[in-house]
């Protein structure tokens, strides 16, 4: 916005620097590495097609492949077709407790994938508590949470509150206009539905789609869990990674190139889509709300209620079974005991203290990064802000296992050893996470006018220290929002993790997946329930801040 | 009084190909109030902003009591400026607001507050100093901006648009509390608008921008009464143009005859120093309507024409005209009487002193 006479080194161009630096050799190094990696022979020397003519042609490998493209595309269009009707009629009626549900259906997405797929095995697994009962009411053959259906029934429960929360925007955020003048022309509710609100929220209903698969296919966690025999390809690297150690991990670098060629293709179209968003009026007017009959809000309330609870069944399971007696993994409910607090309290403190130290100093760093960076995407000019908005929001396309592969097999070596680092772990955190902050400041700053900030140089307060006194001030909600998204997906990530940490960096997710693997019931849900106390805390800590400020807002007045 | 003079000497800015300011000058006196004055998009703004130091000019200079300060960094400039959007800091309380500029040049303690408290009571929101500006009125939040800029006791005072975000009644009486308070204070202030009404009311003196150049500088009276080209006659109010070909004007003793709406007017030389084709232009409300046999007094002019056109707007009544030359000619009739609306179709006789002519060239002043 302001220009010196001549212009001198804008001091702007650290930040940028250090990020472009950061992507350059934690992310795109890796990435070229796996890549390159996947084309050479055993011995590294020439080049060849060899391990894709291998993966196309032997069916262990190109069925992880099947099943993963299947898993993404029924997923998503599953979580769209229930989503869809679940946010139009959150944000155009009133229902009973309209905003606790807006809140609590919220906590699936806040707990790690894995411990949501794990109580579902406690639930319906081989020795689960619904598959008992089923069984000793009679049913033979009762449905398990096994194969490829399992899996997808895991999935859309797992992932639905985000499709929830992404359509519920793209609802809210129709100009009402349309809808009303709809209205005017004596348009049925329903016609209006068909022929204006669905089209109108078509770009964000496939912008939600596109994400919600980028997000399935990369799981790890879920299909490590529940899909036994059902390998994906996320699932098949991990494998093949870890197996291969020795040699080069030819087939795991494969898989994870084909993984990342289907995710990167899905963020260039998601960009491109971004782009024509032209229907969405600016933020205030809101679609107005309409009072059921009370009848009509009974069932939807119901619908709901029925929603939340399956929302709320992973954190009360996990709950009671850590205070149940455990064998391996049979739990035996109604006994209730201390016993697994006793047995793994003291295997909890490290892990905890290794995840809370590296997802604390990753976080720092996106949030402090993040917010520069959101601030040189919206004010630094259209040519560097375009650029750097698309090259930072880079991670979002790349594959959790294929940046752990990466990481591993180019910092392994001198000049650059790495490996088993906790260094590592936080870089990969770090990286993998700042699109989140970038988003949430730079979406909140093109909001605010740079008037603001420009009142502030006039009034005698240089440009730098207005960017802390005025910009930082106004764009604190933003920071804080993406600092504690990159909080929460940090402290829950498993799927790179799993490559990168070392005996002496075990966090909390390792700890607990492998005592679900090693069938230690007892000790998972012990070790699941502080997991997701550490990942919620701050969520509620923060809501907590912001209804006090509220409340003496309001006192004030 | 330390009061400043502004020296804008052939400032150029350009964004891209487009000159928004376009080798322009102007000499402000200290503690006047100077009006820029033009339709969106003519660079008042951009010459705002380039004096506050957010623009930095292409080519030319400006100058504060003759004192270049190109080179100054806006933060050092000095100027208080009030935004379009008022810009208050949506975290600070109105007080904390007024205060910001003034910790920033170091002012603590019990002067800080009696600054922050005369300047609060010269706009009159001493008893909102507390408040949030979210629960503040855009008028309220207006007089924040005004005295958040003032209280700096700047070198220059800066107001882009202030007013054009309120509804008409606030409007005019906030311009007259502005123009108060800067005679009050002194300090030399730029005001933008694009609002003529505003700009005659307001100023001391006023420019007419079109297209990054100044059309016309002078004084509210001579922009209204003698504008110097049909652009600056036609943006202040509204008038009646008619185009005089240079072949319709002879010389005649001392005098010029030229043939006017079908009769013959004679001119004084001196306001005809052109040699081309010229434009006569005469505001609606100079124009009188005169019965036919009314004689006409010294230095006037008549004509008839017929009525093609009557609207009734309460306090006056508009005729529209087609004159004898086919121009389309507004009369205004202040505090109409019943007796005084005439139907369209008919034929009435108009005249006009010849003080309230004004004659430009065509195409402007050049
Ligand atoms: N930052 C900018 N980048 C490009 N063009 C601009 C910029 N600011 C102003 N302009 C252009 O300069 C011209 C003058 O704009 P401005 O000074 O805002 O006019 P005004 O304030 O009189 O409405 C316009 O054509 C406008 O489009
Ligand atoms: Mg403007």
């Amino acid at each position: 916005m302001i220009s010196l006479p001549k212009k001198r080194f804008d001091i702007w161009y650290i930040p940028v620097i250090i990020v472009i630096a950061c992507y350059g050799l934690f992310l795109l190094y890796p990435v070229y590495n796996v890549i390159k990696s996947s084309f050479f022979n055993e011995s590294g020397s020439t080049i060849t097609f060899n391990s894709y003519v291998k993966f196309f042609t032997v069916p262990y490998y190109y069925r992880a492949l099947l099943n993963t493209l299947c898993l993404g595309f029924f997923g998503t269009l599953i979580i769209l077709l229930i989503t869809l009707p679940l946010a139009y009629f959150y944000t155009r009626t009133r229902i009973f407790g309209h905003v606790a549900i807006g809140t609590i259906i919220w906590i699936p997405y806040l707990t790690p994938a894995f411990i949501g797929a794990y109580t579902w095995l406690i639930l319906f697994g081989k020795f689960g508590l619904v598959t008992k009962f089923l069984i000793s009411i009679g049913f033979e053959n009762p449905p398990t949470i096994s194969g490829l259906g399992g899996i997808l029934v895991i999935f859309v429960l797992s992932y639905y509150p985000f499709g929830f929360v992404l359509l519920k925007g793209a609802f809210e955020t129709i100009d009402p206009s349309l809808e009303e003048s709809a209205e005017n022309l004596g348009s049925s509710p329903f016609r209006r539905f068909w022929t204006v609100t669905l089209p109108a929220a078509t770009p964000s209903i496939l912008n939600a789609g596109l994400m919600v698969f980028i997000i399935i296919i990369d799981a790890f966690g879920i299909p490590a869990i529940v899909g036994i025999g059902v390998p994906v390809l996320t699932t098949l690297v991990y494998g093949e990674f870890t197996s291969e150690i020795g040699g080069p991990p030819i087939m795991a670098a494969t898989g994870s190139t084909i993984l990342l060629s289907i995710s990167l293709t899905i963020l260039i179209i998601q960009r491109v889509y971004l782009k024509k968003r032209s229907y969405f009026s600016r933020g205030v007017a809101r679609p107005k709300m309409v009072n059921p009959k009370l009848g009509k809000k009974i069932i939807l309330t119901l619908i709901f209620l029925i929603v939340l609870i399956l929302s709320l069944l992973p954190i009360i399971t996990i709950i009671i079974s850590a205070f149940t007696k455990a064998d391996g993994p049979v739990l035996r409910y109604g006994t209730w005991t201390l016993e697994n607090f006793e047995k793994t309290l003291y295997s909890v403190w490290v892990p905890l203290k290794t995840s809370v130290m590296l997802a604390f100093g990753s976080s720092i760093l996106d949030l402090l990064l993040g917010g520069l960076m959101g601030y040189v995407i919206v004010r630094k000019g259209k040519l560097l802000g375009t650029f750097m908005d698309a090259f930072t929001s880079l991670p979002l396309g790349i594959p959790g296992v294929l940046l752990g592969i990466g990481l591993v097999i180019s910092f392994s070596s001198r000049p650059i050893l790495l490996a088993g680092t906790g260094f590592i772990i936080v870089i990969a955190y770090f990286v993998r996470r700042l699109p989140h902050p970038i988003r949430t400041v730079s979406s909140l700053l093109s909001q605010i006018n740079p008037d603001v900030e420009e009142a502030s140089v006039n009034l005698g307060v240089p440009p730098i220290k207005t960017f802390y006194k005025v910009t930082t001030r106004m764009v604190l909600p933003g920071i804080i929002t993406g600092g504690l998204l990159a909080w929460t997906s940090s402290i829950a990530d498993l799927t790179c993790t799993i490559l990168i940490f070392s005996a002496k960096w075990k966090t909390l997710t390792i700890e607990t997946y492998s005592q679900i693997r090693g069938d230690q019931y007892g000790a998972a849900s012990v070790l699941g329930l502080f997991l997701m106390i550490t990942v919620v805390t701050p969520v509620f800590i923060l809501n907590i801040l912001n209804d006090r400020k509220k409340r003496k807002e309001m006192v004030e007045e | 009084m330390n009061q400043v003079q502004v020296k804008i000497e052939n400032i150029t800015k350009k964004f891209g190909a487009v000159k928004a300011v376009d080798d322009l000058s102007i000499d402000i006196q200290p503690g006047e109030l100077f009006t820029l004055l033009g339709p969106s998009g003519c660079g008042k703004t951009t010459l705002l902003r380039t004096i506050a130091g957010f623009n930095y000019q292409n080519s030319g200079q400006i100058f504060f009591n003759g004192k270049n300060i190109d080179r100054l960094p806006p933060h050092k400039r000095d100027t208080g400026m009030v935004f379009q959007t008022y810009a208050i800091f949506p975290f600070l309380t109105v007080s904390e607001n007024v205060a910001y500029g003034l910790k920033a040049r170091k002012i603590r303690g019990k002067e800080l507050k009696e600054k922050v408290s005369r300047a609060l009571e010269l706009v009159r929101m001493t008893e909102y100093k507390d408040r949030r500006p979210d629960q503040l009125s855009g008028g309220q939040q207006q007089r924040i901006a005004v005295a958040r800029a003032i209280v700096i006791e700047p070198k220059v005072l800066l107001m882009d648009e202030p007013l054009s975000n309120l509804d008409a009644k606030l409007r005019v009486e906030m311009r007259t509390d502005i123009r108060h308070l800067q005679k009050k204070l002194g300090i030399t202030m730029i005001y933008v608008t694009h609002d003529q009404e505003e700009a005659l009311d307001i100023s001391d003196r006023i420019a007419v921008l079109e297209k990054g150049k100044i059309a016309q500088v002078g004084t509210p009276w001579e922009i209204y009464q003698r504008p110097i080209s049909s652009y600056v006659a036609d943006f202040i109010g509204t008038s009646n143009f008619s185009l005089i070909k240079q072949n319709t004007i002879s010389k005649s003793g001392d005098k010029f005859k030229v043939i006017f709406q079908n009769k013959s007017i004679h001119l004084h030389s001196d306001l005809l120093p052109y040699k081309d084709d010229v434009i006569f232009s005469i505001r609606p409300e100079a124009l009188k309507i005169m019965s036919d046999d009314e004689i006409l007094p010294e230095n006037w002019f008549s004509f008839t024409s017929r009525i093609s056109e009557t609207t009734y707007l309460g306090s006056k009544f508009v005729y529209v005209l087609d004159t004898p030359m086919g121009d389309s000619y507004q009369v205004t009739v202040v505090n109409p009487d019943r007796d005084d609306m005439e139907d369209v179709g008919k034929m009435i006789r108009v005249g006009f002193s010849l003080n309230d002519l004004t004659i430009f060239p065509v195409g402007g002043n050049s």
